[in-house]
């Protein structure tokens, strides 16, 4: 039984990690046009996240593959049940890619444009599937007595749901622009520095909203703060984040306003994690769910997943860390090969 | 349209379009360390030249092998939530330990290639090269564990509706992983060296003896023959196998009929369900006796052992089966004449030779692809072989149309990605071809 709940922090310590790192890239691409006015400042957005973007990635991959091995119910019946919106999601992530990594191999400097304006609107749209689809979970689907969902992609578009989608999206927005404060210099520092600071503030509003359309809509989201009522204190560590990120963003602090940004993004989905314990997906009326019991593997598979992760994942920390260190600093495109 | 069908349609279609990616950057990845290893040894500048322009060359296939990888990890939920459930205890491991060991050592490491040439040491450098190369090959690892499981189900029972653990190393390593991870690996190596070949042929085709193509194709032709030999010995070990673990399987491929001693092997035929027999056939005597157990009389099972519903698709079975044995039968041929051209000092003058090798460059796509065919399609009417059928897997919810809805939405994305990586790619080649 102990081992179910670990892997439930496992899932969400891998879906944290994917959304802080692939949302600065995604971030980035969201505001590809806003930041960067001209091609050449376009490329060296797409520099600051080349040789990273695929790493960030594989943490959503990872993702996939531990719920399918340690929830195989929640992997089956979540993504057959999602099954437009999820096809959608893999079709944007595709066409993303693609975009991002050819856009500086092509000459034509109108089909750089488009290319541009696609991975732009590509990182938003897979931002806003992943916030409603997030935002689905926390309100519950209607789910059949054999815990399937029949509601396809229009049960999924509901009005508590698309909120917490641009939620994600101004999240991700003020991440990204972090991450661009971080790598840029000149006009593009500035840009971000200043989209960063409106994006924060929005981000604060958007926090407490959420909080009373939670607490009025989804009321039985608060039932694990209320059995345990030290856990309130967790609903003030965004606010308590941004303030920090604020004051970093202020005095341009750029390494510590992304690490703010970051632990801003962790305190969220914390919070989501926290809510939603023991259920990945609740049902809407309140009763029952896809739990960490009734679709987990069997002990002996949680084990050995277990053991792969805790020889595989150190190992995988050192040498991200390691690459991120190689390529520490502002971005300078003259330097031949970065 | 009938629901199974299409999902069916939908997994061919978006494995096999994977499918042409993997394959020719693990073999281009070996090709990139042992460059990066001459240049690293010699440092003559040509072999850094040669390395920035594949890896250029890798990257573009790279990235389309990630764009069309993803579906692969979430549609086995999206459109076989049965099969998803049935098998999750056991085939979800070896898909997240794939992306545990594989893909970020791959994709942090490709960072550095592409990015880091001036930022990190030139040891360093190799090594990332290496840590690359080395990432799609686990990859390939767990990916064909996952496969072989369903190949050749071990290390489990059955409790309830689902196949439940109990021995995960004797389900990592069931009976048919090795052979087939060694196959498919080698494979690529082929494939990888063939296209490396068929670019230098070009090359030197377009501007004789130069010494970029001529390097270039020396080393993809050493990789080319050396692996090209070495699939003879590990394709019939897989043979065995086969033989051996899914003998419905290998009466497929031979078009055997009916259970004998001394069974033939079959280099041509047409296998007719109806009348039960192998019309056409073109056979050697005992052969597959021989092949598949050491002995001339050895008993081999035939079709007629199994009920004629477990029978998998014959006429499919039993040509990708031959085309794949035929085209591996070239590839030795082929470089092994290259090899005597290169020993004779002739080979870089050799235009008829060179036109050959630049039209190869796709062939080993090509049995790779047949190979998986005869591999999969010899597997049906199983999904599990031997405990669950593939029309039981499929979702509960999905419906045919948002099925239809997806294959045509990835149809497009597939024609785009084409189109665009060849594009790519052959505006590399002529760029490169200028600055020779």
């Amino acid at each position: 039984m102990i081992l179910n709940n670990i892997w439930y922090v496992l899932i969400g310590v891998v879906f944290i990690v994917y959304v802080i790192l692939d949302g600065f890239d995604l971030g980035i691409g969201i505001l590809n046009r806003i930041l960067g006015k001209t091609d050449i400042e376009r490329k060296k957005l797409y520099y600051s996240i080349g040789p990273f973007w695929d790493g960030n990635e594989v943490w959503l991959l990872t993702g996939g593959g531990a719920l399918f091995a340690a929830f195989p119910v929640v992997y089956a019946s979540v993504f057959s049940g999602f099954y437009l919106a999820l096809i959608l999601l893999l079709f944007f992530l595709i066409l993303r890619i693609i975009t991002l990594e050819f856009r500086n191999n092509l000459q034509e400097e109108s089909i750089r444009l488009l290319f541009d304006n696609i991975f732009a609107l590509s990182s938003l749209l897979i931002v806003l599937l992943l916030g409603v689809a997030m935002g689905n979970i926390t309100r519950g689907l209607e789910l059949t007595e054999n815990k399937h969902y029949y509601g396809g992609l229009i049960g999924l578009l509901n009005p508590y749901s698309i909120y917490i989608g641009i939620f994600a999206i101004i999240v991700i927005i003020s991440h990204g622009a972090s991450y661009a404060m971080l790598k840029m210099d000149g006009e593009i520092f500035s840009r971000a520095t200043r989209i960063n600071r409106i994006f924060i503030v929005l981000s604060g509003i958007f926090y407490l909203i959420n909080l009373v359309i939670t607490y009025l809509f989804v009321p039985m989201r608060f039932a694990n703060f209320s059995n345990f009522p030290v856990l309130y204190l967790l609903l003030l560590l965004p606010i308590v984040f941004l303030l920090l990120s604020y004051q970093y963003n202020k005095k341009e602090r750029t390494g510590l306003n992304f690490i703010m940004s970051s632990l801003f993004i962790f305190s969220l989905l914390l919070l989501f994690g926290v809510g939603n314990y023991p259920y990945f997906v609740p049902s809407v009326d309140g009763n029952g769910g896809l739990d960490l019991y009734n679709s987990a593997s069997s002990e002996n598979t949680l084990r050995n997943m277990l053991i792969i992760v805790l020889i595989g994942l150190p190992i995988v920390i050192f040498y991200t860390i390691y690459i991120h260190r190689i390529f520490k600093g502002k971005v300078d495109i003259n330097q031949n090969g970065y | 349209m009938d629901i199974v069908l299409l999902s069916r349609i939908q997994f061919a279609l978006t494995a096999a379009f994977h499918f042409i990616f993997p394959p020719v950057t693990i073999g281009m990845g070996l090709i990139i360390f042992l460059i990066e290893y001459l240049y690293y040894k010699n440092n003559e500048e040509i072999y850094l030249n040669i390395s920035k322009f594949l890896i250029k060359i890798f990257s573009i296939l790279f990235a389309a092998g990630v764009a069309t990888g993803i579906i692969m990890e979430f549609q086995f939920g999206t459109n076989w939530s049965r099969y998803s459930e049935f098998v999750g205890d056991i085939f979800g491991s070896p898909l997240a330990a794939e992306a545990i060991f594989a893909f970020f050592l791959e994709s942090s490491f490709l960072g550095v290639l592409i990015f880091g040439r001036n930022k990190v040491s030139k040891r360093f450098y190799l090594i990332s090269a290496f840590l690359v190369f080395l990432g799609s090959a686990l990859s390939a690892f767990w990916i064909i564990v996952a496969n072989s499981w369903m190949q050749t189900p071990a290390g489990f029972q059955i409790e309830g509706s689902r196949a439940v653990i109990t021995d995960f190393f004797k389900a990592v390593f069931n009976p048919s992983t090795l052979p087939r991870f060694f196959h498919t690996v080698v494979g690529s190596i082929i494939t990888g060296s063939f296209f490396i070949m068929g670019i230098a042929s070009y090359l030197l085709i377009k501007k004789t003896l130069n010494e970029f193509g001529s390097k270039m194709l020396t080393v993809a032709l050493l990789s080319g023959a050396l692996f090209s030999i070495a699939e003879l010995f590990i394709g019939h070990w897989h043979a065995v196998q086969v033989t051996d673990t899914q003998p419905a399987k290998m009466a497929a491929f031979e078009g055997l009929f009916k259970t004998r001693q001394g069974a033939p092997m079959s280099l041509f035929g047409i296998p007719d369900k109806e009348k039960e027999e192998l019309q056409y056939s073109v056979l050697i005597p005992k052969m597959l006796s021989i092949v598949a157990k050491l002995d001339p009389d050895a008993e081999i099972k035939g079709l007629d052992s199994f009920d004629k519903s477990l029978w998998p698709p014959l006429k499919t079975s039993f040509f990708s089966y031959h085309l794949m044995i035929a085209m591996g039968t070239y590839f030795i041929g082929i470089t092994l004449l290259g090899i005597l051209l290169l020993y004779k000092k002739r080979l870089f003058s050799t235009m008829w030779y060179l036109k050959i090798l630049f039209l190869s460059a796709p062939i080993p796509w090509i049995a790779m692809q047949m190979g998986w065919i005869a591999a999969e399609v010899g597997r049906q009417p199983w999904i599990v072989y031997g405990l669950m059928k593939t029309s039981e897997g499929i979702s509960v919810v999905t419906s045919a149309s948002e099925v239809l809805f997806s294959i045509i939405l990835f149809s497009l994305i597939f024609i785009l990605i084409f189109v665009l990586v060849s594009f790519l790619i052959v505006k590399e080649v002529k760029n490169r071809l200028e600055n020779i």
